[in-house]
């Protein structure tokens, strides 16, 4: 077994103003009053955890409790203030659709450049173009400006350009299912097909039932602390219950 | 056997590549140059200079090579290797600036020929009726100085907003945030480009004629491309801790073209104060490119090292400062 993502005691604290201060006239006259408070927010505390070649580990918790800091942790979106995270593949992360959309652009345009954000290279994206298109059902939409497409469409296009992926590991905030009642369908089948397939997965979700279908561990985390970290209906039970082991 | 890694050979090459083009680069210049610069310390011994500088780079670049092997951090080589890595994404940037800048006006991109023109003639009636001067090739001067500083400008204000405003994506997805800035400068960059086709209309139209020397400007223009990016970098991260800076540099932006030679003659300065005007990055570089395009004449070689100067001290502290910021934004955002 080897190891692809290791994180190890890591902790995120943010460093915040109490107040936000934007602007260097505010800054100064309540610097000079003694007045720029700070106050720590711990999202993330102490948090050390390995997640091996092809296992799929859920994260559950309640809202609020750390688990997307965790996730933007390991995608690399933020950089811990202690400890270390160290990740041996490439990370996919989905965790919101369609971020770098562009409405003014047509639907090829931005598969092309949704799939750059994405980290994708040119060649995948050439090869993958028209599977991408059926998967989307948009037809000759797709030469359409983006501005023009309902909520739904927009959703169909950027699910079918995130779940084109082949990675190395696989963040999953939440199973997406959009769209109509056919597509929800189909994109749940996706999902089901991606994070079986072999591929190294990180996911959250909230619900028991796809944890205790998908998962092969679980880490419960509350308030950023790693409550347990075990088999799947261990930590599933444990959790149901409310019980906080000491 | 030297086992090399096929970054390592990519790296390699960049680095042989930029060697090669700088020896070639000034021994051309010297040829073109001719009796320009026969007078003078530095032109007297030019060649003596070039051999020691292209050592002195090339030893620069073997040291850095050897770190990189050795497996210690550099950071031209993180530049280089992820720009390698990012440059489909850069692309896609860029064209996406590009297409949407002007994709629902009538004339589309034929504004980025029209607004220099005009922006020129605007000036050209003013300083030509209203306050009268005595610049040769009046028309040209104006248009030469106003696309370069207009590029100064558009691409700082461009890169000004690029972290803010696309806090969307850095909070979701991942990727070196230089990017960012870097991608809104490579969009004015081709803006520019297309305004030099008005430029050189205008040249040709009111007489200006070329020589040898022209070769010797996209250099200047490399240089204030690069200086615009260091500038912006600081702008960008700046913007992130105080939304002032927009309106800040607004004001700043303004007083710095009045002060930049661009529809005056720098001979209206009186002596001493004319020192201090020389300094100005911007001045060197319009003025140098104008001296290629419409005086026929090579800029002396201490404007060119002038001009380097400029602009790699600028890119230095724009990374610096980003590099020192970049980790933070998504708390400020």
């Amino acid at each position: 077994m080897n190891t692809m993502i290791e994180v190890d005691n890591v902790t995120m604290r943010f460093h915040m103003n109490t107040e936000r201060i934007r602007s260097i006239k505010e800054y100064v006259t309540k610097a000079l009053r003694g007045k720029v408070k700070y106050t720590d927010f711990t999202a993330v505390d102490c948090l050390s955890f390995t997640v091996d070649k092809g296992e799929t580990l859920g994260l559950i918790g309640h809202n609020g409790a750390g688990k997307s800091t965790t996730l933007k942790l390991i995608s690399g979106i933020l950089k811990p203030s202690e400890g270390s995270v160290k990740v041996y593949g490439n990370v996919v992360p989905m965790l919101e659709l369609g971020s770098g959309f562009d409405m003014e652009l047509t639907g090829r345009e931005n598969i092309f450049l949704n799939g750059a954000i994405l980290g994708y290279s040119e060649e995948f994206l050439k090869a993958k173009y028209n599977e991408i298109i059926d998967f989307s059902e948009l037809g000759q939409f797709i030469e359409a400006p983006l501005r023009t497409y309902s909520s739904g469409m927009l959703a169909r296009l950027a699910f079918s350009i995130a779940s084109i992926v082949d990675p190395e590991i696989l963040i999953v905030d939440e199973i997406l299912s959009v769209g109509d009642s056919d597509f929800q369908e189909k994109s749940h089948a996706r999902m089901m097909e991606l994070m079986g397939g072999g591929t190294t997965v990180l996911f959250v979700s909230h619900s028991m039932e796809q944890i205790k279908l998908l998962c092969n561990r679980v880490l419960w985390i509350e308030h950023g602390k790693k409550i347990m970290l075990g088999p799947t209906d261990e930590v599933c039970n444990a959790y149901n219950q409310g019980a906080i082991p000491n | 056997m030297l086992r090399v890694s096929e970054s390592e050979r990519r790296f390699l090459k960049v680095l042989s590549l930029f060697w090669v083009l700088f020896i070639i680069f000034s021994i051309i210049c010297r040829l073109i140059a001719g009796e320009q610069w026969d007078s003078g310390f530095f032109c007297e011994n030019y060649w003596y200079f070039l051999i020691g500088m292209s050592v002195l780079l090339a030893l620069f670049f073997c040291l850095i090579a050897i770190r990189v092997h050795k497996g210690k951090v550099s950071y031209i080589y993180t530049v280089v290797e992820s720009l390698h890595r990012y440059k489909f994404l850069l692309r896609q940037l860029v064209k996406r600036d590009f297409k949407t800048k002007y994709l629902r006006s009538v004339l589309g991109v034929l504004w980025s020929f029209f607004n220099p023109l005009l922006m020129m003639l605007v000036q050209y009636i003013v300083f030509s009726t209203l306050f009268k001067n005595t610049i040769p090739y009046f028309a040209a001067y104006l248009i030469v100085g106003n696309i370069c500083f207009s590029f100064f400008n558009e691409s700082c204000s461009l890169t000004l907003n690029s972290i803010v405003g696309n806090a969307g994506l850095i909070t979701k997805v991942y990727m070196p945030k230089y990017i960012y800035p870097l991608s809104r400068t490579i969009s004015s960059l081709v803006n520019l480009v297309i305004s030099l086709v008005p430029m050189l209309i205008v040249c040709l139209i009111t007489g200006v004629r070329f020589s040898l020397a022209v070769l010797a400007s996209p250099y200047f223009f490399f240089c204030l491309f690069l200086f615009s990016l260091g500038v912006g970098m600081m702008l960008s991260c700046a913007m992130v801790y105080f939304r002032d800076t927009q309106f800040l540099w607004g004001i700043l932006v303004t007083i710095w073209m009045y002060f930049t030679p661009v529809f005056y003659s720098i001979e209206i300065i009186p002596g001493t104060l004319r020192k201090i005007f020389e300094l100005n990055p911007m001045y060197i570089f319009i003025s140098s490119i104008r001296c290629c395009i419409m005086y026929k004449a090579m800029p002396l070689p201490g404007t060119f090292l002038k001009s380097a100067l400029a602009a790699v001290l600028a890119l230095v502290a724009g990374s610096l400062v980003f590099k020192k910021g970049q980790d933070k934004f998504i708390l400020y955002l």
